[in-house]
């Protein structure tokens, strides 16, 4: 979400705006690209139907200063996976809902 | 002393294992005994209670035993009480009865941080955990992604200082080397077998950079610390460990969207409250739940900079038993077990009456440091004896 009074990004998901206290917030589209802050491979297989290894990482999204995601980065080996890289977003559907993960951009 | 000065008079442990079968309320109890003979002091004489977090309904194990039922199973007459996890970490439960005895509620607090993870976890019967199929709050943003454990969010800071900083595997062994060369001596500890570098570079990784002995693992246990009124400590027979500063903080609890770790500015807010300084401190207790956050406790702490934490613990000579700033001594989590938060403090006050036994530091220690969380939650308290 970001707010509509002074432009700050409020995520997750908050009825105001922390920097203004403005209740004009609103959903706001971003980029789908961004920048990989830090990351971790995973090994432990936290339940049975676990597929590992697989890369967890944090993700700068472009254009929204302060902004986050969680997210897994798909389709390299997890070896190749930097701080730095740059990553493009990847919606995979479960149910009704679509959750953000990427890829590295060549 | 002065009568607004708050101190840790008596400290009291439970047995400390895996999958007991002792109640937790009855390992709860051990623990205050414990404590209540050290002091000298009468569950009479105790007039509130602290924990961390309280009763956790949906989840026994990690807090199976609320403030209202150990008030209620000893009779306590108490005139203030406290539990819950909106604080900044586990120790914050005892800045919430420091601030209380300040303000006259209370005069002799118990505090106490108990769990049943390991118990739980065998006996899912007694202790359920309830499984939904889809999930809300903060856990949205992490377990669709299954990062599912603080193993994963910890890694990555961790990676963030492999990578930034060069921290290396050797450097980070150093945490386990030592807790487990230090719970060797502890008869208590949960670990008694001593750990090789060997064995620690061979272990699975769970979490790059993170490996299995980076991680402390459940345990059940309780941990108590009687925190008592200026003006209440003649009352006891042991020798009182004043709390000289404290200092705690919340980044944003949601992990990922914190810039950096809230032990950072919880260290640098710890020496603004006090003339001590870092060169006066005579060992430091700090969270290692993840050895990780040790590092990072001891670079916010100002005993090295920024980034340097890995070269400061490197060899391990430095904060070994005999070294310069001896490092959890009692093992920490990593080797006496999951105790979560209080073990450090409770650690503190033992080496600072020298009752520390075969694991005592050298010389008169009068100053220690100890530390709970570090990550979007944090809390130090510098404890002196005079």
């Amino acid at each position: 979400m970001r707010c509509a009074d002074c432009a700050v990004f409020v995520h997750p998901p908050r009825p105001i705006c922390p920097k203004c206290l403005s209740e004009n917030v609103a959903p706001q589209t971003v980029a789908g690209t961004g920048v990989i802050d830090t990351f971790t491979v995973n090994h432990q297989k936290w339940h049975p139907a676990l597929e590992v290894p697989f890369v967890i990482a944090r993700v700068a999204i472009d254009g929204a200063p302060g902004v986050y995601l969680t997210t897994n980065i798909v389709g390299c080996p997890v070896e190749e996976v930097e701080i730095g890289d740059r990553v493009s977003v990847k919606f995979l559907q479960q149910g009704e809902i679509y959750l953000p993960l990427f890829e590295k951009m060549s | 002393m002065s009568a607004s000065d708050v101190f840790i008079t008596g400290v009291g442990q439970s047995e400390i294992g895996i999958k007991l079968t002792r109640h937790p309320l009855l390992l709860t109890v051990d623990a205050v005994r414990e404590a209540l003979d050290e002091a000298g002091l009468t569950i009479g004489q105790i007039d509130g209670v602290s924990t961390y977090p309280g009763r956790a309904a949906g989840y026994l194990g990690f807090s199976p035993v609320g403030a209202d039922e150990l008030v209620d199973a000893l009779g306590i007459r108490a005139t203030w009480y406290a539990g819950g996890m909106e604080i900044t970490s586990q120790l914050g439960a005892v800045v919430a009865a420091a601030g209380a005895i300040r303000l006259r509620q209370a005069r002799h607090v118990i505090c106490y941080r108990t769990v049943y993870e390991a118990a739980a976890i065998a006996r899912p019967d007694e202790y359920p955990v309830p499984r939904r199929d889809i999930v809300d709050g903060s856990s949205q943003w992490f377990a669709p992604f299954n990062a599912l454990s603080a193993v994963n969010w910890t890694a990555q800071y961790a990676m963030r200082h492999v990578k930034r900083y060069g921290l290396t595997r050797e450097q980070l062994a150093q945490i386990a080397l030592t807790d487990r060369a230090n719970a060797a001596l502890n008869p208590r500890a949960l670990f008694r077998e001593p750990l090789t570098m060997d064995q620690y570079l061979s272990a699975r990784m769970i979490s790059s950079p993170l490996c299995l002995y980076d991680c402390d693992r459940f345990t059940d246990a309780s941990t108590v610390l009687i925190v008592s009124a200026g003006d209440a400590v003649d009352e006891v027979t042991c020798t009182p460990i004043r709390i000289a500063a404290m200092a705690g903080s919340v980044e944003r609890l949601s992990w990922d969207q914190a810039e950096w770790m809230a032990c950072y500015p919880t260290g640098t807010d710890l020496w603004k409250r006090t003339d001590y300084k870092p060169a006066d401190v005579d060992t430091a207790q700090l969270y290692d739940g993840f050895s990780f956050q040790a590092v990072a406790w001891l670079e916010s702490l100002g005993f090295c900079g920024v980034g340097e934490g890995g070269r400061f613990i490197e060899g391990g000579k430095r904060i070994a038993l005999d070294g310069e700033l001896p490092l959890n001594t009692f093992g920490g989590q990593i080797g006496a077990g999951r105790l979560h938060g209080f073990g450090f403090a409770h650690e503190a006050v033992v080496q600072l009456r020298g009752k520390g036994g075969a694991r005592q530091i050298k010389g008169d220690p009068r100053v220690a440091v100890c530390a709970s969380g570090g990550g979007p939650l944090a809390t130090a308290l510098l404890l002196a004896r005079d």
